[in-house]
């Protein structure tokens, strides 16, 4: 058995929009596996996008349990979530978010900066992270000069430079065509298949196809858990059950 | 984070908006560029006032003959002669304000010594004079009661003409004609050096008071006991306008000047019209600070205003850099740093200009403005604090924003 990257309990996050109380997620218990490909998927306003920034550490839950490899993240304040996202955590946006007065290197090494590491790390870790998503032609080109799949790479060089836990993709095909977006999805699919936890979050059932277990979400809820080789796990029996 | 990547990262964002970075540097830059020339205009007053006291002497007054009015034609100056050697003894001994007072005539001439020859001016006066004046015998001696007494052919000169004549080999016992009389060198005053505004102090040459009068030509009107002026010395800088109505109500009394009738000399106390004159010049200063500070406000609240646009501006990269694990204090050292090297980078431009200003000033208008590396280093400081103040705010709002928001910011 496989070590758990992922551990939540009773994950509930509340927002309160003047006097209502929005349950945007409720009672998530829910087990990831190192080297695991999941897919997140579930219309908007399904508690998708709570849940990724959730188990990305950008947001605490008001009620329940995280724990990320082996590391207790929910009652963290600001600063110590960071330093976790540092470590941890690898983002990948639809939107790719790269500084454009950097180089692609620059943008990879940007959260070994914020790790404090010396030049010569960074540079060699950056060229190796580009190196694994094949643009090591492209290190010192600005995203400008880079088309929409080569900027994705190197968001994704960036997700990965610091080999983290756990790499969160948001819509990571949105804004490409269906071509790149493959060409991307089969990328995250090669990290996954090196030993990368990958997580994309996505509406595209086409997108989905590409991860070995997708979690559907609705209304807050998951209601459904899905191994692509093998049968239903219990959790999504139980969540079914109530979702019925 | 480290700082150094802060600064590249803060070097990048300006370099990206150079229009933008170019115009926020321009008020802190207007505002260094008046803390340099403040502080070169009152540095410049202060050491006027220094030279001038330096020159004069300590506490020093002048006693002049007075305009003369008679039948409505005025003369000039010291057309009339009331003035005497007496006046000054008298107010030697009943002026209690006053530690000295000098009588002394004073001539122009040619001095010769072998084949150089040099025009100066010649001052008769005894030793007290020398000591209100504060001339320091350098080489030699000053001169003693006999030849005060006798009207010894004796001299003593200034660094000047011992430059002109004699070439800065010891002159004390060398024999010089003034007017062409001989004289012998007895002693050298120590320099007083040139004035900012280009009087030569050490152009002098001092002979006894009595030798003057009867050697060398000082004007029919100062024959017998009559004198040119008085130089007197106070007690202390107190005590100089108290000098000054002791020395008018003395004279005034011993020339019998009736009540209602003007002095037929005056007093001039020259320190205090300097003084009033080094005022205008703080004036001037002060003024200069005023600017300087409106400047730098005027230039902080810019800052902090083109921060607060690049903080709205930048709000996704803030949710970005925050993604990957930059934590507040990055964030608010990065925008603290970059508001910073903005008002470094207008304050090393005004210190430039204000360099630049004073010197143009000094050379064109010949006003002795000092442009003093002290007033540079308080520039930077007023930059840096600037920059750090004005744009710790905008900084403080960039580090408090919410990754998920900040991310999702169009």
């Amino acid at each position: 058995m496989t070590a758990v990257i992922i551990r939540t309990h009773g994950l509930c996050r509340d927002f309160t929009v003047g006097a209502q109380t929005v349950n945007a997620l409720r009672d998530l218990s829910v087990e990831i596996y190192r080297g695991e490909f999941i897919a997140i998927m579930g219309p908007s306003g399904s508690g998708k996008s709570t849940c990724m920034h959730l188990l990305g550490c950008l947001d605490t839950p008001s009620t329940g349990d995280y724990l990320l490899d082996g590391e207790d993240v929910s009652g963290l304040d600001r600063d110590s979530l960071a330093t976790i996202r540092q470590r941890k955590v690898g983002f990948v946006f639809q939107s790719f978010n790269l500084l454009g007065g950097a180089t692609a290197q620059a943008n990879v090494e940007l959260p070994l900066v914020y790790g404090g590491e010396s030049r010569t790390a960074r540079a060699d870790k950056a060229a190796a992270a580009l190196a694994s998503v094949g643009l090591t032609d492209r290190a010192h080109h600005l995203p400008a000069q880079l088309s929409g799949g080569q900027m994705q790479r190197v968001a994704i060089a960036r997700a990965i430079v610091n080999q983290p836990a756990l790499v969160l993709a948001d819509e990571p095909t949105g804004a490409l065509d269906t071509g790149t977006g493959k060409e991307i999805m089969r990328l995250l699919q090669q990290l996954n298949q090196a030993g990368m936890t990958v997580v994309v979050v996505t509406h595209e059932q086409e997108i989905a196809q590409f991860a070995r277990r997708v979690l559907r979400f609705r209304d807050g809820r998951l209601v459904g858990d899905k191994n692509a080789d093998s049968s239903d796990s219990p959790e999504h029996d139980a969540a079914t059950a109530e979702a019925i | 984070m480290r700082l150094s990547d802060s600064l590249l990262s803060a070097a990048a964002s300006l370099r990206s908006n150079k229009l933008r970075t170019a115009l926020t540097t321009l008020g802190i830059i207007i505002g260094v560029a008046a803390v340099i020339a403040m502080v070169g205009v009152g540095k410049g007053a202060e050491q006027r006032i220094e030279e001038a006291i330096q020159g004069l002497g300590e506490n020093v007054l002048f006693v002049r003959n007075g305009t003369n009015v008679a039948g409505g034609v005025r003369g000039g100056s010291s057309a009339k002669v009331s003035l005497s050697e007496e006046d000054a003894a008298a107010i030697q001994t009943q002026a209690p304000s006053i530690l000295i007072a000098a009588p002394t005539v004073r001539a122009t001439g040619q001095v010769i010594f072998g084949n150089s020859n040099w025009f100066t001016t010649v001052y008769g006066v005894n030793d007290p004079y020398l000591q209100a004046r504060e001339w320091e015998i350098g080489n030699g001696r000053t001169f003693n009661a006999r030849e005060t007494r006798s009207a010894a052919k004796v001299a003593i000169v200034g660094e000047t003409i011992i430059k002109q004549l004699f070439a800065d080999v010891n002159p004390v016992g060398e024999i010089v004609r003034i007017k062409r009389i001989p004289f012998r060198i007895i002693g050298t005053v120590r320099s007083k050096g040139e004035t900012s505004w280009g009087r030569d102090h050490d152009d002098v040459v001092f002979v006894p008071l009595a030798t003057a009068k009867s050697r060398l030509n000082v004007g029919e009107r100062f024959r017998g006991r009559f004198v040119r002026d008085i130089t007197l010395k106070a007690h202390s800088a107190d005590l100089l306008e108290a000098a000054e109505q002791e020395v008018t109500d003395l004279l005034r009394e011993r020339h019998r000047i009736r009540p209602g009738t003007p002095d037929d000399f005056y007093v001039r106390n020259v320190a205090q019209f300097l003084e009033a004159r080094a005022k205008s010049e703080r004036t001037m200063s002060m003024l200069l600070a005023a600017v300087a500070g409106i400047s730098l406000l005027v230039g902080g609240i810019g800052i902090m205003n083109i921060m607060l646009v690049s903080v709205t501006e930048r709000t996704r990269e803030v949710g970005l850099r925050m993604a990957v694990g930059a934590r507040s204090r990055d964030i608010l050292l990065q925008f603290v740093t970059e508001a910073v090297a903005v008002s470094l980078i207008g304050g090393v431009m005004g210190i430039a200009l204000g360099f630049g200003g004073l010197l143009a000033a000094a050379r064109l208008a010949d006003w002795p403005l000092i442009a003093s590396p002290t007033s540079a280093f308080i520039a930077m400081g007023f930059a840096a604090g600037i920059g750090i103040f004005f744009g710790y705010y905008p900084a403080l709002k960039a580090s408090r924003l919410d990754p998920i928001i900040a991310l999702r910011h169009e």
